[in-house]
C-alpha cells in the first residue's frame, strides 16, 4: 500500500499533470463563482480534450476543476448570499452576516483553510477506508438512503427565518415545487400543465439563481446601498484570522470532514444534503448554538470542511464499483473509459496506485484552490462594497446568461424572474428561503426511496432493515434536541427563579 | 395597505396554491399523489393556522431552541433596522414596482433582442439612468460587460446563445 | 503579477473554445446541401454523449453534404421528445433534423406517452451512427444463470428501473414474450443505481448497454443472461440472444423490440423531407462513417461507431409500424401497472 502511496504521487509530479492540475483548478474556481454552473459543467466541457494525455493528467484536469468549483460557491455564498448550488446554502447562514459585520477576509479565509483541511483529512480517512468501501456500500439500501433524507429534513426544525409556520410552509412549498415534471416512478406528468418545459421540471440551480441572486439585486436595487457601507461597517478582519479559527476548531473540522466522507460514499446523496447536515451537527454540538446565524465562525468552517470531504467519498462508489456517485462522478466514468481504466473491485487492489494519484489531486487541488483563494481573498472581500448601481445591471445580467447556459433553454430564464420576484416576497414576509430549497432538494430523493422500500420490502419494511430502523431513532433523537434543550432551559430558569 | 393585509393576502394566495395542488392531486394515481396530497393539505393547515394566528395579534415563536439565519436582521447593512422598520425613503425613488420592473424589463429586452444585446442595452441603460456614470463611460462598460460574458460563456462554456424575435426576424 | 493571473485566468476559461475550432469542409458526396446552411437538433444538453457524438461526427457531415455551414444546436427537454416534436412540426423544405436516440422515440409513442405529438416510423431515417447491444444481467451471487431460471421462479422477477425508460419497456416485453412475471421497481436514479441494486441483491436483473456492464461482468458482481438484439455476435458467442430463446407466436414481437433498440442513436428528419435531400444526407453519412479520419478519431476517444444505412433502417421502420400494434399494449399495461 504505501508502494501504491508513493507511485500515486510520483505519477502526479509530471510537468503535464502539474500544470493541467493547475489549469483545471483555475477554470474550476470562474465556473464555481459563475451562479448555475458547478462541477458537473466544468467536468463536461473539459472531457472531449482529455483525450491522449497522461491518465494522471487527464484525471488532474478534472478532478481539479471538480474540486475548485467547491470553493468558488462558497464565495458567493459568503460575500452576497447567493449560493451557486445548494452546496453552497449552509454558508450563507454565518458567512453573509460575517461580510456584513466587516469580516470577509476572515469568513473566506477560514471557508477556504477549512476545505483544505477537510480535503486532506477525507483523503487521508479515504486511503485508510478502503477495504471497508464495498461492505459499507453493499450494507445500505433505499430505506437508509430515505432516513438519511428525512434526517436532512429535520434540519429544517433546526433552522428559523421568521416563524416555525411560516419555515415549514416554505419548505411544503418547496417539496410540491420539486415534484414539478414528469414523476419518473409513475411516468406521471405532474403539475406540468401539458407543457414541454415543465415535463423537465424546475432546474434547481436556475431556481436557486431565481430565489437567491436574483431578488437579492431586486433588494439592493431598492435600496440603492452596496451590501457594505464601508463609512458605516469597516472591514477590519485579516486572511491571518480566518486560517487560526480553522486551525483551531480542529475537532470541529474533523467531525465535518468525517460526516462528508459518509455522505459521499452513499451514491446518490449528494453534497447537498452534506453542507446542511454539516452546520447542523455543527450548531447542534456548539456550546454557544445562540452564536449561530449571526456570523459564527463554526458556521462557516464546518460546511466547507464537509464539502472538502465529500468529494472523496464520492470517488468511493466509483472506483470500487464502477457505479458513480453523482453526475460529476459519471463524467469521471466516461473518462475512465477513454483511459481505458476500467473500474471495479479490481482498482482497488491492482490499480491501486491510479486510486492513490486521484487521492493525491484531491490533496494537491485542494492545495492549489487554498493557495489561489487566500491570495484573492483581499481582492474579493472588497466586491461586497461596490455601488449597488454597478453591482444590479452586472450580476442580474450575469444571473440570466447563468440561468440560460444551464440547460440552454431560454424558459430558464423566466423561472429565474419569476423565482426571483416569489424569493423576493419570500424574504420580505419572512418565509424562509433555505427552509424551501432543503425540501426542494430533500423532495425527490425522499419520494424516490419511499417508494422503492415500500415496493421490495412491503408495508414494514423497517422491521426488515434494521440499519434504517437505528438510523429513524436517531433521526427522532436529534429532531427532538432542540425541543429538550429548550424545555431544560426553561427548567433550569424555573428553578432559578 | 397595511402590513396585516399584505400577510394576509399573502396566506390567501397559498391557501389557493396548495387548493390547487390538492385539485390536480386527484387526476394522478395512487402512488404519484402519495406525497404530494397529504402535503398539499397540511400546507393549508400550516397557513390556516398562522392566518388565524396572525390575525389574533399571538406571536408564533416556537417553544424551541432554534437558530436564526435571518440573514436580513443582522446589524450592519447599511440599515441597522430589521424590514418592517424601511421607511418609504429607504425603499428608493421607485420603490418596488421599481425593482419588479426593473426584471421584467431585462426579462422583454432577452425576449426581444435575444440575450447578449439585452445584456449590453440593460447594462448601459442602468449605468447611465442610475447616474452611475456619464453615457460615454456607460457604453463603454457595457461593452466591456457584455463582451467577457460573451468570451465566458459562449468561448468559455460553449453556450449557444439565444437570438430572441428579433433575430429570428432577421434570419 | 496581478496582470499574469488574470491572463492565466482567461487563457483557462478560454482553452475549450479555442480547441474546438472545427476544420473547415474539403469534399462533398452530393450537391443538394452546397453552400446551405444545415441545422442537427441534439437531443440532449451540451455535456451530454448524444453531444459528444454529434461534435465528433459534425466535420465529417459537413464536409460530405457539402453544406456551408453544420450547425449543431442542443435542444434538451423530455428525454428526446422536445427535438422530436420540433422536427415533426417542420415545414417542408427546413434543412433540419435530429440527432438522438430514436428508440426512446418509438417507445414513448407506442406506450401513449404524453408529450409524444408525432409518429415516429413516419420520420426520414437518415442513417445510424452507433447502437449498443443491450443484456440482461443478473447479480453475482444470484441463483439464476439463465432465462430457464427466471421462467421457473416462483415469485416475479425484481427489475429495478429508473422509470419508464427503454430498459423498464424492454423488460415488459419480455416478459410478455418469454412468460415470466415481472416487478418492476421504479424509482432508481439511473443505471449505476440500478446496478448497484442489482449487485447487492435488491433485483434479480436489469437490462443496460453491454459497454455498461462488461467491468460488473468481468469481476463477476454481475451474470450475463441473455442479449437483447436481433443477431448473436462473435464478441459474446456464449451468451444466448433473445430472438432464438422466444417461442415462435412471440417471435415477431421480440424481434420488433430488437429493432427498434438498435435504432438508437441516429439522424431522423421530418417526415416532409424532399426526397432528394433524405438521399443526399444518406449518402453523406454513409461516406462520413467510412472515413479513415473519423474511425481512428473514433476509436482513439472511445466512441465507437456502428453504423447503419437510412434506407434499412427505413425498411425495418414499415415493418415496426405493423408490429407496433401488438407491442403497444404490452406496453401500455406496462406503465398502468406503475401508476
Amino acid at each position: 500500500m504505501i508502494e501504491a502511496i508513493g507511485s500515486g504521487l510520483a505519477a502526479l509530479l509530471t510537468p503535464q499533470a502539474l500544470l493541467f492540475l493547475f489549469i483545471g483548478v483555475i477554470y474550476g474556481l470562474v465556473i464555481g463563482i459563475l451562479p448555475g454552473l458547478g462541477g458537473v459543467v466544468a467536468m463536461a466541457l473539459l472531457l472531449p480534450f482529455t483525450y491522449g494525455f497522461e491518465t494522471a493528467a487527464t484525471l488532474a484536469l478534472l478532478l481539479g476543476a471538480h474540486i475548485a468549483t467547491i470553493w468558488g460557491d462558497s464565495v458567493t455564498s459568503i460575500l452576497f448570499s447567493v449560493p451557486g448550488s445548494a452546496k453552497g446554502l449552509a454558508l450563507c447562514f454565518d458567512g453573509y452576516p460575517m461580510t456584513k459585520q466587516g469580516k470577509a477576509k476572515r469568513a473566506l479565509a477560514a471557508s477556504a483553510t477549512g476545505a483544505l483541511m477537510g480535503g486532506i483529512i477525507g483523503a487521508i480517512f479515504l486511503a485508510l477506508c478502503i477495504p471497508l468501501i464495498r461492505p459499507v456500500i453493499l450494507a445500505l439500501g433505499p430505506s437508509e438512503y430515505l432516513m438519511m433524507a428525512l434526517w436532512g429534513l429535520t434540519v429544517i426544525a433546526t433552522f428559523s427565518e421568521g416563524s416555525l409556520m411560516k419555515g415549514l410552509t416554505a419548505s411544503v412549498l418547496g417539496v410540491l415545487v420539486a415534484f414539478i415534471g414528469m414523476d419518473v416512478v409513475t411516468a406521471t406528468p405532474r403539475f406540468t400543465f401539458g407543457s414541454e418545459f415543465l415535463m423537465d421540471g424546475i432546474s434547481f440551480p436556475v431556481a436557486m439563481i431565481g430565489l437567491f441572486a436574483v431578488s437579492e439585486m431586486m433588494k439592493m436595487s431598492i435600496r440603492g446601498t452596496p451590501i457594505i457601507d464601508r463609512s458605516l461597517v469597516r472591514e477590519d478582519s485579516t486572511v491571518w484570522q480566518g486560517i487560526c479559527d480553522a486551525v483551531g476548531h480542529w475537532w470541529l473540522v474533523i467531525r465535518s470532514s468525517l460526516l462528508g466522507l459518509w455522505i459521499g460514499v452513499l451514491p446518490g446523496v449528494g453534497a447537498s444534503v452534506a453542507g446542511l447536515a454539516a452546520y447542523a451537527q455543527a450548531a447542534q454540538t456548539s456550546k454557544t448554538p445562540e452564536r449561530f446565524g449571526k456570523g459564527a465562525v463554526e458556521g462557516v468552517i464546518a460546511p466547507d470542511a464537509t464539502m472538502g470531504a465529500n468529494e472523496g467519498g464520492g470517488l468511493m462508489p466509483t472506483l470500487a464499483f464502477g457505479i458513480p456517485g453523482g453526475e460529476s462522478m459519471a463524467i469521471l466514468l466516461v473518462a475512465f473509459i477513454g483511459l481505458g481504466v476500467v473500474p471495479g473491485p479490481e482498482m482497488l487492489t491492482k490499480n491501486l496506485d491510479l486510486v492513490f494519484s486521484m487521492v493525491w489531486i484531491i490533496v494537491l487541488a485542494n492545495i492549489a484552490v487554498t493557495v489561489i483563494g487566500l491570495g484573492i481573498t483581499p481582492w474579493l472581500a472588497r466586491l461586497p462594497s461596490l455601488q449597488a448601481n454597478l453591482m444590479v445591471p452586472i450580476v442580474l445580467s450575469v444571473c440570466f446568461v447563468g440561468a440560460y447556459a444551464t440547460r440552454g433553454r431560454i424558459e430558464d430564464v423566466v423561472v429565474a424572474a419569476v423565482f426571483g420576484v416569489v424569493g423576493y416576497l419570500m424574504d420580505k414576509y419572512r418565509y424562509s428561503r433555505a427552509n424551501f430549497v432543503i425540501g426542494m432538494v430533500l423532495a425527490v430523493m425522499i419520494e424516490r426511496n419511499l417508494h422503492i422500500s415500500l415496493n421490495l420490502y412491503g408495508n414494514d419494511f423497517l422491521l426488515d432493515r434494521p440499519i434504517a430502523l437505528a438510523m429513524l431513532l436517531f433521526v427522532v433523537f436529534t429532531a427532538a434536541l432542540p425541543f429538550l434543550r429548550s424545555w431544560r432551559r426553561r427548567r433550569a430558569a424555573g428553578r432559578g427563579a | 395597505m397595511t402590513r396585516g393585509t399584505q400577510e394576509n393576502m399573502i396566506s390567501v394566495l397559498l391557501l389557493a396554491v396548495f387548493g390547487g395542488v390538492l385539485w390536480l392531486c386527484q387526476d394522478f394515481g395512487p402512488r404519484a399523489r402519495l406525497i404530494p396530497q397529504p402535503l398539499a393539505v397540511f400546507g393549508i393547515a400550516l397557513t390556516l393556522i398562522q392566518l388565524v394566528w396572525h390575525n389574533m395579534g399571538r406571536d408564533t415563536a416556537p417553544a424551541m431552541e432554534m437558530i436564526s439565519v435571518d440573514a436580513g436582521a443582522i446589524p450592519g447593512d447599511g440599515e441597522g433596522r430589521p424590514r418592517e422598520e424601511r421607511t418609504q425613503e429607504q425603499l428608493g425613488r421607485w420603490g418596488e414596482a421599481g425593482a419588479f420592473c426593473i426584471v421584467a424589463l431585462l426579462l422583454a429586452l432577452v425576449f426581444t433582442t435575444g440575450i447578449f444585446p439585452a445584456v449590453f442595452l440593460f447594462t448601459a441603460g442602468y449605468l447611465v439612468l442610475s447616474g452611475y456614470c456619464t453615457p460615454l463611460r456607460g457604453l463603454a462598460y457595457s461593452v466591456v460587460m457584455t463582451l467577457a460574458i460573451y468570451l465566458l460563456f459562449v468561448g468559455g462554456l460553449e453556450m449557444q446563445p439565444y437570438h430572441g424575435l428579433l433575430g429570428a426576424w432577421f434570419r | 503579477m496581478k496582470n499574469k493571473r488574470r491572463k492565466l485566468m482567461i487563457a483557462g476559461a478560454m482553452a475549450p473554445a479555442l480547441l474546438s475550432l472545427p476544420g473547415r469542409a474539403l469534399a462533398q458526396a452530393s450537391d443538394h446541401y452546397k453552400g446551405k446552411l444545415v441545422i442537427v437538433n441534439i437531443a440532449g444538453s451540451a455535456a451530454g454523449g448524444h453531444t459528444r457524438f454529434a461534435r465528433m461526427l459534425a466535420p465529417y457531415l459537413e464536409k460530405y453534404l457539402g453544406a456551408k455551414e453544420l450547425r449543431l444546436v442542443n435542444m434538451p427537454g423530455g428525454g428526446g421528445l422536445k427535438a422530436a416534436n420540433h422536427i415533426w412540426r417542420l415545414k417542408p423544405g427546413a434543412n433540419e433534423v435530429y440527432f438522438g436516440n430514436v428508440s426512446t422515440l418509438l417507445l414513448a409513442n407506442m406506450a401513449g406517452s404524453p408529450g409524444a405529438t408525432f409518429d415516429p416510423t413516419k420520420f426520414m431515417f437518415l442513417g445510424r451512427a452507433t447502437s449498443e447491444p443491450r443484456v440482461l444481467t443478473v447479480g453475482g451471487k444470484s441463483a439464476i444463470r439463465s432465462v430457464a431460471d427466471i421462467q421457473k421462479l416462483k415469485r416475479p422477477f425484481v427489475f429495478p428501473s429508473q422509470g419508464t425508460d427503454e430498459d423498464f419497456y424492454t423488460m415488459a416485453v419480455l416478459s410478455d414474450a418469454l412468460g415470466f412475471q415481472l416487478k418492476a421497481v421504479t424509482g432508481y436514479e439511473g443505471n449505476a443505481d440500478t446496478s448497484l441494486a442489482v449487485i447487492k441483491g435488491d433485483g434479480d436483473g436489469h437490462i443496460t448497454g453491454w459497454s455498461e456492464s462488461l467491468g460488473a461482468i468481468r469481476s463477476g458482481d454481475k451474470y450475463p443472461v441473455m442479449m437483447v438484439t436481433s443477431q448473436p455476435s462473435p464478441d459474446y458467442p456464449k451468451i444466448p440472444v433473445v430472438t432464438q430463446i422466444a417461442p415462435a407466436a412471440k417471435k415477431g414481437v421480440v424481434q420488433a423490440m430488437a429493432t427498434i433498440l438498435e435504432t438508437h442513436r441516429s439522424y431522423i428528419g421530418p417526415p416532409t423531407m424532399d426526397p432528394a435531400a433524405v438521399a443526399a444526407f444518406r449518402a453523406a453519412v454513409n461516406a462520413a462513417m467510412k472515413d479513415p479520419a473519423l474511425q481512428a478519431e473514433s476509436t482513439k476517444g472511445e466512441r465507437l461507431l456502428s453504423p447503419m444505412d437510412g434506407a434499412v433502417q427505413q425498411k425495418a421502420m414499415v415493418e415496426l409500424a405493423r408490429s407496433s400494434t401488438a407491442l403497444s399494449p404490452i406496453l401500455k399495461a406496462a406503465v398502468k401497472a406503475i401508476q
